[in-house]
């Protein structure tokens, strides 16, 4: 173990290079052909990642329920907006190292803060400790409201822009190892366990408590950097950005990416943002809509099949019990875009937010365990395996949801 | 199932792939020129190699292309949904009203004048993305927008450096105009409206005793509160109670008890119509007879509907007196009540209405669609005739004008005095 | 005298919080599930009110000086009641019912995605702008001295909430319904070996609960009159916090909590540091926590292995 992983550091040493060449060369090409809308919903994105996944830590790997993540974000962009404002301009450094300094900052300040609401409150269970970090959350934000020094509730203003593009994706890729990681490893191990039975997880020997504070602090940390990097990109911060609501609707993306999926949190992350921007637009709210109605056929077809094979439905009987639902409200939609069109462009503002929690409840509801459930993307999804014949396909069919259930847990 | 081969290259792929993902969903839309998003992002990935030496060489397109277009599009961003839409959709009603109304007359420069409103849902990180959608994607020549001055502050970086005049209508935090020479304001700044009504509570009120009630959660109320204690101060009178509640809260029995017991004379409540009407009528519940003042956030005929005879007689600075016999004022008070199903402006729109205005006069006057013309046409507007007053924008691009005090009687409210800055 | 106010003050809120904490907490005790969207079924409730006062002519007789009639009072919050009672049912069969079997999280992000749609959608369909709810009960003054009022509004908005309670203690201690809900509460596979439809019963909690909501919503319009699609974000908030801090799944607890933190609030907003409400109501919340982890009146369930 030891002496592979020695083995293993040049390799690393160069990967790492070549992945910071990677980030530079992508920024470069971003920064010469995205405009600075797209570019900045792309960095957005990038800080969505973040918060996902490392919530993801918490609540998907460890099964203990936050409410709380805005909190640990406001104390991370607080934090090293006040270092990089008032200290900044004089230390004699580089604006990167300034930067990394007010990342590093705002990441041990968030994880202390971590360790104190998480050190007394990880004896609650559940709801109760939803609660009691909700609570969290809004004390910090009450307090942030009264202090002069960070512009109380007009929002810290006039901060440097040291984020990049480069600098949160690097951040991603780390945070994404970061909690991979720590998931694959013996801690994990312990997470899953205190997950799945916290008291079987307790007299096999796993401290609970460490366990959970452990997770805590991590997560609480890149909490903050995800702040630290959206404070120096928007060059502001203001409290409203950590209300309540983002704290929620962080927890929106790590469930609807699949509990304990970091892939899934990342692409929910991801998708949710695109989303909340591109619904702005009528004729993405249209083409939308025929995407879900198409992934509602697809994911309902297997149901139907299965009945047209016990013969409970017959043959055509059976495709258009499978098709009216999908079949009506692609009608209804192209009704109301051919004929509405005018009414939903004048509307779409006040609309658009309506659509984004329509489409929030038919995901959950097609996909209950999440986009990707508990397991990864990655390639192997796309490598071919030994052609099954037709009769284990169908097996397959049925089984899915079981396999997806025990093949979910990370490696 | 699980297998160490899956994990180990996980972070590769998602290094390449998020990206890229986050590239080819956002669907870079620029018409030409440019690549597409997806394309972009794979020579990225493509040119790992030599991609790192030629940062610097990247062009960092915030200045905004020279406007063309055979129409003029203005750009709104504004609050449509979320806790502030309310006064976002006020503003809005004023900023459409101006556009259409020199639409009527041929609209400016022979062309049509078309308005693109993007929603910010009252987000300070949405207010930057839609002036970024605004100016890069829909071309505006210049923007209308704000109410928050939280929200103008996280959007006036960008215009400024695009270099795309903005004016807002009601953000009324000094640090807005601060930003740079391309940002204006149509509205009082903080320190004079405190001033104003401490001044008049000093003078024809006699009082001697305030006490505050703040909306902690707001700047524009704190940054009220904050120089009117100042003048109340500095002119000898005394504050007996500092009392503060937070935007959405219906409840102020508790604050208000307190504020009766130090028994004021005058109290000062800046906040908005949202939550002023039941402040009054709470008052009025616990016996509390004093009178109350405000802000022009009081503005509006939902005070009137909501907070019916507790209101009366109390007292607010505004912009202009919807009472005024002005042919400016009665027209405008006429047309939008035909326009908007009969309702009463309350004076986001009116200011809202006057910030449109000054924009098409400045464009008008800057006789091409030259920005750097634009800013400094608007940065000359001297007595402009609005409806809010003759505005004239100073060298800190901050709107002087007379502020008026009314007095609520019945369902109006009734010109007192005007106090000029 | 002036603790006595506040004291009233703090009564008067503390109902209307634990008339909606108690709807929490009965759906969380038949599904443990958090019911995001309670706080804007609350709002439904008033807006419900709101129109039904408008069709019944009561607001019109109102604003020309007159005071409403008893009847139609009693017409207008049972018709809100039913109306949100009809939308809890039907919230729950088509965004919770098909995922009972799903983890526990999913069905608190369709909650999520619900009260989003209610809030936007609300705002889409009656405006924005705050609406002035009329004043069903009209303002006299019961006891009116120099330091200290009692309005008819605030005996009512706490006589009315008490009388809901002791109805839903009724309904659930002493009826078949009740009793059925407390089986599925305890253990609903067993319940349903023991041949309660669950299906009914979990629908009847929603509309229990939501009617109850109702009523919060439009006892707190009577008595706060302005209302607007967004009232529900805070209110249901502070409902939930009032239902976990009493122990969350306890009917007494849900009053209890909503009482306390009513008091809470209103005393700190009492004293000079009213800006730093929120911190010290939930500071005081998480310390009562740490003392009792299953809140107030909660049972702490020792696990068995």
């Amino acid at each position: 173990m030891t002496t592979s992983s020695l083995r293993l550091w040049p390799v690393r040493i160069v990967m790492g290079m070549l992945v910071v060449a990677a980030l530079l060369g992508a920024q470069s090409v971003v920064e010469s052909s995205v405009d600075p809308y797209n570019k900045q919903i792309i960095v957005l994105a990038g800080v969505n990642i973040i918060l996902a996944v490392s919530l993801n830590l918490i609540n998907g790997i460890t099964g203990q329920f936050s409410l709380g993540h805005a909190g640990f974000m406001a104390i991370g962009a607080y934090t090293s907006a006040a270092f990089s404002f008032y200290a900044g301009p004089r230390l004699a450094l580089i604006d990167p190292i300034i930067f990394v300094l007010a990342l590093l900052i705002g990441a041990v300040a968030a994880g202390i803060a971590g360790l104190l609401v998480g050190l007394p409150s990880l004896r609650l269970r559940g709801d109760y400790l939803a609660i009691v970090t909700l609570g969290f959350g809004q004390i910090i934000i009450t307090i942030i409201r009264t202090i002069r020094e960070v512009g109380d509730a007009s929002g810290f203003t006039n901060l440097p822009r040291f984020t990049t593009l480069a600098w949160v994706y690097g951040a991603v890729i780390l945070c994404i190892l970061c909690v991979r990681n720590l998931a694959e490893s013996n801690l994990g191990r312990s997470m899953r366990a205190v997950r799945d039975d916290e008291v079987a997880a307790e007299a096999a020997g796993v401290n609970t408590t460490r366990i959970k504070v452990l997770a805590f602090v991590i997560s609480s940390m890149w909490a903050g950097i995800a702040g630290a990097l959206q404070a120096h990109y928007l060059q502001l911060a203001h409290p409203d950005q950590f209300s309540f609501m983002q704290s929620v609707a962080v927890v929106v993306m790590v469930v609807l990416g699949g509990l304990g999926s970091i892939t899934g949190s990342a692409l929910a992350a991801v998708v949710l943002r695109v989303l909340e921007e591109r619904l702005r637009d009528v004729s993405w709210a249209f083409g939308t809509g025929i995407a879900l109605i198409l992934l509602a056929a697809a994911l309902s077809l297997p149901r139907y099949r299965l009945m047209m094979r016990r013969g409970e439905l017959g043959g055509v009987h059976g495709w258009i019990m499978w098709l009216r639902w999908p079949a009506v409200s692609a009608i209804g939609l192209c009704c109301l875009f051919f004929y509405g069109q005018q009414w939903m462009e004048a509307n779409v503002s006040a609309l658009r937010y309506v659509i984004y929690a329509l489409i929030l409840i038919v995901l959950m509801l097609l996909r209950p365990q999440g986009l990707l459930g508990r397991g990864e993307f990655g390639w192997h999804l796309f490598r071919r395996r030994k052609q099954p014949n037709e009769e284990t396909r169908e097996a397959m069919a049925h089984t899915e949801p079981a396999e997806e259930e025990t093949a979910g847990t990370l490696t | 199932m699980p297998h160490p081969q899956r994990a180990k290259g996980l972070f590769w792929r998602l290094g390449i792939a998020l990206p890229l993902l986050a590239v080819a969903l956002s669907g870079c839309k620029q018409p030409s020129g440019t690549t597409s998003g997806t394309a972009g992002g794979t020579t990225g990935a493509g040119t790992t190699g030599t991609g790192g030496t030629d940062t610097a060489a990247a062009a960092n397109v915030d200045k905004a292309a020279p406007y063309q277009g055979d129409e003029i599009v203005l750009g709104e961003y504004g609050s449509l949904t979320g806790s502030t839409a309310t006064f976002g959709q006020s503003t809005h009603n004023g900023i459409m009203m101006a556009v259409d109304e020199a639409n009527t007359k041929d609209g400016v420069l022979g062309k049509k004048i078309r308005v693109v409103t993007v929603d910010d849902a009252g987000k300070t990180e949405q207010a930057a993305t839609a002036v970024l959608k605004l100016i890069n994607q829909n071309k505006v020549l210049a923007v209308l927008g704000e109410v928050a001055s939280s929200r103008s502050l996280a959007a006036a970086p960008i215009c400024q450096k695009a270099g795309v005049p903005m004016i807002s209508p009601t953000s009324t935090n000094p640090k807005v105009t601060q930003v740079g020479d391309y940002i204006f304001r149509t509205c009082f700044i903080d320190p004079f409206q405190g001033t104003v009504m401490a001044r008049f509570a000093r003078q024809n009120l006699k009082a001697t005793k305030a006490a505050v009630l703040t909306d902690v959660a707001n700047d524009y109320s704190k940054g009220l509160t904050e120089f009117f204690i100042e003048e109340w101060k500095r002119s000898g009178g005394e504050i007996v109670a500092e009392a503060s509640y937070s935007e959405g809260d219906k409840d102020f029995r508790a604050q208000l008890t307190r504020i009766k017991g130090t028994n004021p004379d005058v109290i000062y409540v800046p906040g908005y119509y949202t939550e002023v009407g039941n402040i009054a009528v709470q008052a009025r519940s616990l016996g509390i007879k004093q009178v109350m003042m405000g802000g022009d956030g009081w503005d509006s005929p939902k005070l009137f509907e909501i907070g019916k005879q507790a209101v009366q007689g109390f007292y607010f600075s505004n912009h202009y007196s919807p009472q005024s016999k002005d042919p400016r004022v009665v027209a405008f008070i006429a047309s939008y009540k035909k326009r908007y199903n009969n309702q009463t402006p309350d004076a986001l729109a009116a200011v809202a209405y006057d910030a449109g205005r000054i924009m098409i006069d400045a464009i008008k006057r800057a006789g091409n669609t030259d920005r750097e013309k634009i800013r400094d046409a608007i940065a000359t507007t001297k007595s402009f005739p609005g409806v809010t007053g003759n505005i004239s924008i100073d060298q800190e691009r901050n709107a002087v004008k007379p502020a008026v005090v009314l007095q609520v009687k019945g369902n109006e409210a009734v010109y007192v005095s005007t106090v000029n800055p | 005298m002036e603790i006595l106010q506040q004291i009233v003050n703090g009564l008067a809120q503390g109902s209307i919080y634990a008339l909606i904490a108690l709807g929490y907490t009965m759906v969380y005790g038949v599904l443990r599930l958090i019911n995001f969207a309670h706080g804007d079924i609350y709002m439904l409730g008033a807006f419900g009110g709101f129109f039904a006062a408008n069709w019944l002519g009561v607001t019109r007789r109102i604003n020309e000086g007159g005071s409403a009639n008893l009847v139609y009072t009693a017409l207008i919050f049972l018709f809100s009641m039913l109306a949100c009672a009809v939308a809890g049912m039907l919230m729950e069969r088509l965004a919770y019912r098909p995922l009972r079997q799903a983890p526990r999280l999913t069905a608190l992000i369709t909650a999520i995605g619900i009260s989003m749609l209610l809030e936007y959608g609300g705002q889409a369909v009656f405006t924005p702008d705050p609406q002035s709810f009329p004043a069903l009960i009209p303002g006299t003054t019961l006891i009116d001295t120099p330091t200290f009022t009692l309005t008819l509004v605030q005996v009512a908005v706490v006589t009315v909430a008490l009388a809901l309670m002791l109805l839903l203690q009724f309904i659930v201690f002493k009826t078949p319904m009740g009793r059925a809900m407390r089986a599925v509460s305890l253990d609903r596979a067993a319940a349903s070996l023991m041949g309660i439809n669950t299906d009914v019963v979990i629908a009847f909690t929603f509309a229990l609960g939501s009617a109850l909501a109702a009523a919060a919503g439009i006892l707190n319009s009577v008595y706060q009159p302005s209302i607007d699609p967004l009232m529900g974000v805070m209110a249901g908030l502070k409902a939930f916090v009032a239902a976990v801090l009493g122990g969350i799944g306890s009917i007494p607890g849900a009053v209890l909590g909503g009482l306390l933190l009513g008091f809470a609030e209103t005393l700190v907003s009492a004293t000079q540091y009213s800006q730093y409400r929120d911190a010290i109501a939930f500071a005081v919340l998480i310390g009562v926590l740490l003392l009792r982890p299953a809140g107030l009146l909660g049972r702490v369930t020792a696990e068995k292995v």
